[in-house]
This record gives structure tokens, sequence and C-alpha cells, in this order.
């Protein structure tokens, strides 16, 4: 930070055309009126922006205030020693609970908690009852079965 | 500080260029750079001048009406009303990147809040959804990047457009 404004006051005249030099906790507060794609693609910017977008003080205003409690469904190594960044990584994708009838993830733009549940995981009326319904393997859905109504 | 029914007290800055400025102390006293000399030197004489060797004129004579108005604005319970909004837009219109970033170095330098956080509101928003490329291009970002340093950093980056299509 020092440097660029010293050479702000050396040389002001024959500076460039731009943002090149603004420092990087100047960057990290234009960061918190970004999305986290947006944050990640301006990352590859230069040195300034790579070193404000991996600050824990970006991240921690996109993680949702209860994501303590989506790492609880994960083996503690998997996130220990991560960075705010690493850890919105991790839980961008989705994380499977109670035998993987449910995932929990966040939203990678909104930073929102979303959860999937299949219908092996809900209370559904005469689901035993093969004249009603099945169970179908299927690749479409990310749950693996999804469950066929025939007739109600 | 002045006292109630004390002549207004101006404060002198002088800048990094040598200017002189003088400013209603209300004003100077948003600079937090500003705030803690004074806090720091209780006796300094009327007349101190407080150098701002990081600040030139032309970005200072911007903040000091900035914060000239927003001071206004709060002495009149405009604060986050419309007009203030209408007054930003104004202020910024007419601002290049290159103006934009000495405002943003200085008043980064003089520490005020409220402007920094204007200021880097509008940054972002001059930032959205554009490529990295028009972004170097257009803000004069030179990649300090290394070729591998710039290959870890794709990589590294990689999750956030898992799913999303290449535009």
């Amino acid at each position: 930070m020092g440097a660029s404004l010293s050479n702000l006051t050396d040389n002001g005249a024959t500076m460039g055309p731009g943002l090149g030099d603004i420092p990087e906790s100047c960057v990290a507060c234009v960061f918190l009126y970004l999305t986290p794609p947006e944050i990640c693609n301006l990352a590859r910017l230069n040195r300034a922006f790579r070193g404000a977008a991996s600050s824990d003080s970006v991240w921690e205003k996109k993680l949702p205030p209860n994501y303590q409690d989506l790492l609880c469904f994960m083996p503690p190594e998997r996130y220990q020693n991560l960075s705010k960044k690493d850890i919105f990584a991790l839980l961008s994708r989705p994380v499977p609970f109670e035998d993987g009838n449910k995932e929990v993830w966040i939203d990678r733009v909104t930073g929102r908690v979303c959860m999937s549940i299949s219908a092996k995981a809900m209370a559904i009326t005469g689901i035993e009852d093969r004249r009603y319904w099945n169970w179908i393997a299927t690749e479409e859905s990310r749950l693996s079965v999804k469950a066929y109504n025939y007739k109600l | 500080m002045s006292k109630l029914g004390q002549a207004k007290r101006i404060i002198f800055l002088k800048t990094a260029d040598g200017q002189l400025f003088e400013v209603d102390e209300p004003v100077a006293m948003e600079f937090e750079i500003v705030k803690s000399f004074f806090d720091e030197n209780e006796d300094a004489a009327d007349d101190t001048v407080v150098p701002l060797p990081n600040v030139s004129a032309e970005p200072l004579a911007g903040i000091i009406e900035f914060c000239k108005a927003h001071v206004e604005f709060r002495a009149n319970g405009a604060a986050g009303k419309d007009e203030v909004k209408k007054f930003n837009a104004e202020y910024i219109k007419e601002k290049s990147n290159e103006q934009l970033k000495e405002l943003i170095l200085a008043a980064n330098y003089l520490n005020i809040k409220e402007m920094l956080d204007f200021l880097t509101e509008t940054i972002a928003n001059r930032l959205k959804n554009k490529s990295v490329e028009y972004v170097r291009a257009f803000f004069g970002i030179e990649n300090d990047f290394t070729p591998q340093e710039e290959e870890a950093v794709r990589k590294e980056y990689e999750w956030a457009f898992e799913g999303v299509d290449e535009d």
C-alpha cells in the first residue's frame, strides 16, 4: 500500500490510466459488493486482486451465518485448516447426509444454503404399495432413484 | 475542537504538491487521519498546517467536495435519502477510472470510511460481468503473473465456474 501511494506522489503525472495499483485492502472492499463467481474471475487480473480474492475477510462475508452446521456433515479432516475461501468452495458442492437421501450446498452466486431431499426421505402415503408406487433407478437425478407413481 | 459560540474553525491542510487547503473543521474531521492528528496534539495551535504527503491537490479537492456535501446532508437529516443518491450519482458520473483510482488512494490514506465504501461500490459496479481481458484493457491493469502463476490461479478458481457455460 505504501509503495503505490509513494508512486502517486513521486510521479503522479506519469501514471497509467487505471486501477492497476490500488492496494489489496481496497480491492478487498470492492469484493464485498461482488458475487463469488465475479471475485473468482477477477482473481486472475493481477497479484493484488488475487491476494484480495483469497482473503478470509472477503469470504467470511460470503459464507452463510450457519455454515458451521453444514460442515458438521463432513469428517473434520476435510475442512480443518482450510481458508474461508476453500470452505466456500468445499460447501458449494453438494454435501450428502442422512444416508445420502438429503444434500445441502451453498449457492455459488447468492451464498444461500440449498437442500435437496430424495423421495426416499419423504413420508409418502402408500409408498410401499407396489400397485401405486415403484422405485426406478435413474441417472437423471443426483439422488440415484426416483419414486414413480402409477395412478393416484 | 471548537466550542459552541466560537467562530467556525478552519483546518489547514497541505498536499504533496504544496497546495494549501482551508477546510471547515467538521469536513476535515471526516478524515480519520486529520482527526487523530488533532486528538494526539490537543494543544496544536489554530493555524497548524496538517501535512498530507500522500495526497495531491486534485483528488483532495474532489474529496473535500464529497465530504462537505455529506456533512451537510447529515446536518439536514437527509442521510440515506434520494437527494444523497442523486448527488453521489452526479458526483461519480464524470469521473474517469484514473480519477476514481486517485480518489480511492487518497480516501484510503485519509481513512474516510463513508467515501471509501461509496468508491469501492462504484468500482464494483464498473467491474460486474466483465471479462478479465476487458477489465485489464479498460482499467489499465497490468498482468503481473508469470504464465505458471496464471495457470495456477485459473486452476485455483475452477470450482467457481463448474457447470457454467463459457461466454
